[in-house]
């Protein structure tokens, strides 16, 4: 039996979910993969100077960026990637998985330094028993710390 | 007597290399010289420089070469030079190489490294520069490694005055904790 009721609140700064520990700020391994490219079509591109990688699928239907940091994976059509300072940036039908949380933007940010994702645009948290649509979400993947910013409308399920 | 005899054909040995050389070092179009068929010719100690619209793109530097017809067959490859506009280098190993002077096009078609000034590697199956686009491909799986990020593609585009690969198909990354906090 599923009932659901709308709740429509104001977070003026923060509202934490959960709080476990703290981050230890060094960051985390990560792989990405760049799937659904034709063999001479572009799919991404590096430079050696900056360290910067910016990859771009959105001329390609079937194609995905995806990208692997121990329990979360993160798809999306455009994602820069800058090696050296550790931080990463998804625009366009960003869709992120963590654990039990699906998260859903229009754009992301990833601070490897403070092992933080901060959402942006159109933002859909999907939780095991709820879910809430706002602007702004930022999540800690390390101590699973979530913050909620601005107006969020919230569904819950029993 | 002996050594003016000796003098002359070190001259004329001289001349023979330099000319070679010259004759070499234009890569750009011209007519083919229907004459120049024969037997092949070989080069010791030569240095082979492919030039596009007048400006050096690269410098092959190889102790054996084999000119026949209109190919250059680079049996020994000591070094190719990948030249930025401002004159600095990425240096390639690998091990032979084929200059094909009527198409525009080297290949060198076995592993071949490029070493970039920012401690960067890029290891392929096999490497080509096209005079007509000014392009270089990595082909044959390419594998780019900078620190501690691990870059790897079926081919990439190297444009070597900004120092960006262009992966094309399907790219994966990995990247592994460790200096990136540090930089």
């Amino acid at each position: 039996m599923k009932t659901s009721r709308s709740v429509f609140f104001v977070i003026v700064l923060v509202m934490a979910m959960a709080l476990i520990g703290s981050g230890s700020g060094l960051g985390r391994d990560g792989t990405m993969q760049i799937e659904g490219i034709p063999d001479d079509a572009s799919g991404g591109r590096y430079d050696t100077q900056t360290g910067v990688f910016y990859g771009d699928v959105t001329a390609y239907e079937d194609a995905l960026i995806r990208v692997f940091m121990n329990d979360t994976e993160i798809i999306a059509v455009v994602l820069e990637w800058h090696t050296k300072e550790d931080y990463m940036k998804a625009t366009q039908g960003v869709t992120v998985f963590q654990n039990e949380t699906v998260i859903r933007s229009d754009a992301m940010e990833y601070f490897g330094e403070q092992d933080e994702a901060d959402f942006r645009g159109t933002v859909r948290v999907e939780l095991d028993d709820a879910t809430f649509n706002g602007e702004r979400f930022v999540l800690n993947l390390e101590t699973e710390e979530m913050q909620f910013f601005g107006s969020f409308s919230g569904e819950f399920r029993e | 007597m002996k050594r003016f005899r000796w003098m002359v054909a070190a001259a004329a040995a001289a001349l023979l290399v330099f000319g070679v050389y010259i004759a070499l070092q234009d890569t750009g179009p011209r007519p083919r010289d229907e004459s120049v068929a024969g037997p092949p010719v070989v080069f010791e100690g030569a240095v082979l420089v492919g030039r596009r619209e007048g400006v050096p793109q690269w410098e092959l530097h190889s102790h054996h070469m084999t000119s026949e017809d209109s190919q250059v067959l680079i049996d020994s490859l000591d070094r190719l030079l990948l030249l930025q506009q401002n004159g600095q280098p990425y240096q390639v190993t690998s091990s032979r190489g084929i200059w094909k002077a009527d198409r525009g096009e080297l290949v060198l078609p076995e592993e071949t490294i490029v070493e970039g000034g920012n401690a960067w590697t890029a290891q392929s199956g096999a490497l080509q520069w096209y005079r007509e686009s000014g392009t270089t491909v990595l082909k044959d799986g390419v594998e780019i490694v900078q620190e501690d990020t691990v870059i790897t593609a079926q081919k990439a585009e190297f444009d070597v005055d900004s120092g960006v690969l262009t992966m094309l198909g399907d790219v994966n990354i990995s990247l592994r904790e460790g200096s990136r906090s540090e930089n």
